[in-house]
């Protein structure tokens, strides 16, 4: 068996033609050509060279969430490198990027390797590119949906949001009681007096502005403060009521 | 004059302040008002957008702290202290673009900003531990202890945002970073050395892979329980929750911790420092947790 894992041709046999794989990226179909206009745009944008890796795969090793990803952040600075628009706006790894910033601690060159999934990311956003990760997307609009209505989060709000967008609707449902009861998510929102101000941070903001999944949803907010404050009273009503039956009896 | 030579500070609290992490905020307060550190809440504050603004809008993630730094420079305190991890690195993201005076990202992130700002006189943005661990520092600290925490072992969880990326933070030692653990020694506790103190607990994905973040929470939680730890310290209120919402019984199973399933239990520092300092308060704080402290601090022969 040669270089490659070919085996040797005999004199007179045809060449068998190697399969053209990449050799850094698991998967990769080599034939796919090199966009030097889409790397050219990410390092601009990412202000720093994926250039400079050499595949040393440190990120990759360090990653908190490397093997939830379909391309480590080691094949994200190769595929970066190559320019594969498609396959980098496609990717759960932009998604499941946790932002720790390892990666960019330990490169040995440098590479700012969150900051080009920063890009990646606000790019697929921008070219309408499907999540691959859809409810990743979701958790971040329903995150910010109650910051650019009232200025600070509200969690109650963002949960509602979140869990009515995603349908992802019975998980944590013990967790967020046991929190409710610890007074860990407050019932009423807190609205700043700058609000305008606010409202026009994202307005102006790229991305910040765009239309988002959660559409007419996010009118739920307005109506969510006096609905959980009639439940709050709901239950603490029918809890008095259990008492006072209990100290009649 | 205040312990930490400086005077009054702009403190911007944060959302999870008033909400998930309403004991850090409370304990911070009640810690820095013994030490002498006169924290001024900034006025009007707003949310810093946390990991989803940037996870969307590079200028949004920029402006939304912003903000934040304009009103502190108004206000003149010259300092913006933020108790919470992920609220300190995106002001000190903010504030390290704004300082290039010359590049188009400050003059973007002016304009989103808008009502004519100009960052013209920037602000110290710190993390409320380098205030006290640095700036009051540990001899302030050991000073206004009325009851050591002696006999008390800790590993102090620094995770990710505190010390990431060193562009931002300056941190002196991102791979070993030791304020927290000067600070847990000043109150009179055993600070472990452990290799977890900046693995990142995947607080950002938490709703999102609740399952992924689980394995992460469980190895962190088991270096603990291998240091010989009875608790750990941090200073994030995403840790915190993360560290108490996303764990599995079997992850705290190990020989020394949390009897009868209690678990690991997780502190802020300055709850500890408090309890250390012989402050008013803390058992209400410590009762809001989602896993019990308390039987952790029994053990060791500390009453709250």
């Amino acid at each position: 068996v040669g270089v490659g894992g070919s085996s040797v041709a005999q004199p007179g046999e045809p060449k068998q033609p190697r399969e053209p794989r990449d050799a850094y990226v698991i998967g990769r179909d080599a034939s796919a050509p090199v966009d030097a206009a889409f790397r050219r745009l990410v390092e601009a944008r990412a202000g720093t060279a994926v250039g400079l890796c050499y595949q040393c795969r440190k990120c990759t090793a360090g990653c908190p969430v490397a093997e939830v990803m379909d391309h480590p952040p080691g094949e994200v600075v190769r595929l970066a490198q190559l320019g594969q628009r498609t396959a980098l706006l496609g990717s759960s790894a932009i998604w499941l990027c946790a932002g720790c910033e390892t990666c960019a601690a330990r490169c040995p060159n440098n590479v700012n390797i969150p900051a080009v999934m920063d890009v990646l990311r606000e790019e697929a956003i921008a070219a309408g590119v499907a999540a691959a990760v859809p409810q990743a997307q979701v958790f971040h609009e329903s995150f910010l949906a109650p910051v650019r209505a009232a200025g600070r989060q509200y969690e109650a709000g963002m949960l509602v949001l979140y869990k009515a967008v995603s349908l992802d609707v019975f998980s944590d449902l013990g967790v967020g009681v046991k929190m409710l009861a610890k007074g860990k998510i407050p019932l009423l929102p807190k609205r700043v007096r700058g609000l305008r101000q606010v409202r026009g941070i994202f307005a102006r903001s790229a991305g910040g502005g765009g239309r988002d999944r959660l559409g007419g949803l996010v009118g739920v907010l307005r109506h969510l403060p006096a609905g959980l404050r009639r439940a709050a009273a709901r239950v603490a009503a029918r809890a008095r009521g259990r008492r006072e039956g209990v100290a009649g009896r | 004059m205040s312990a930490s030579g400086c005077g009054p500070v702009s403190y911007y609290p944060g959302c999870s302040q008033e909400s998930t992490a309403v004991e850090y905020d409370r304990s911070a307060r009640a810690v820095c008002a013994a030490l002498g550190i006169e924290l001024r809440e900034l006025h009007d504050w707003n949310c810093c957008g946390a990991s989803s603004a940037h996870a969307v809008s590079h200028v949004l993630a920029l402006a939304l702290p912003a903000r934040n730094l304009a009103l502190a420079q108004a206000e003149g305190y010259g300092t913006l202290v933020a108790p919470c991890a992920a609220c300190y690195n995106r002001l000190r993201r903010a504030d390290a673009v704004l300082r290039e005076r010359d590049s188009a990202d400050a003059a973007a992130v002016e304009a989103a900003v808008g009502e004519g700002f100009r960052y013209t006189a920037p602000v110290q943005v710190k993390a409320l531990v380098e205030v006290i661990g640095r700036d009051a520092g540990p001899a302030a600290v050991a000073a206004r202890v009325r009851r050591e925490l002696a006999g008390l072992r800790v590993v102090c969880y620094y995770g990710c945002l505190l010390t990431r990326p060193r562009q931002v933070t300056g941190y002196d030692d991102m791979e070993n970073p030791v304020l927290l653990d000067q600070v847990m020694r000043a109150c009179g506790a055993e600070a472990l050395d452990w290799s977890y103190k900046t693995e990142c607990c995947g607080g950002g994905l938490s709703v999102v892979r609740s399952d992924a973040v689980r394995r992460l929470v469980g190895e962190i939680l088991d270096m603990a329980v291998e240091a010989g730890a009875d608790a750990v310290v941090t200073a994030c209120p995403m840790c915190l929750a993360n560290l108490e919402m996303r764990r599995t019984a079997a992850a705290v199973g190990g020989a020394g911790v949390g009897g009868g399933g209690a678990g690991l239990p997780v502190f802020y520092f300055t709850e500890l420092m408090a309890l250390a300092f012989g402050l008013p308060g803390v058992g209400g704080w410590l009762r809001r947790h989602l896993v019990d402290p308390v039987p952790a601090l029994r053990r060791r022969g500390i009453s709250v």
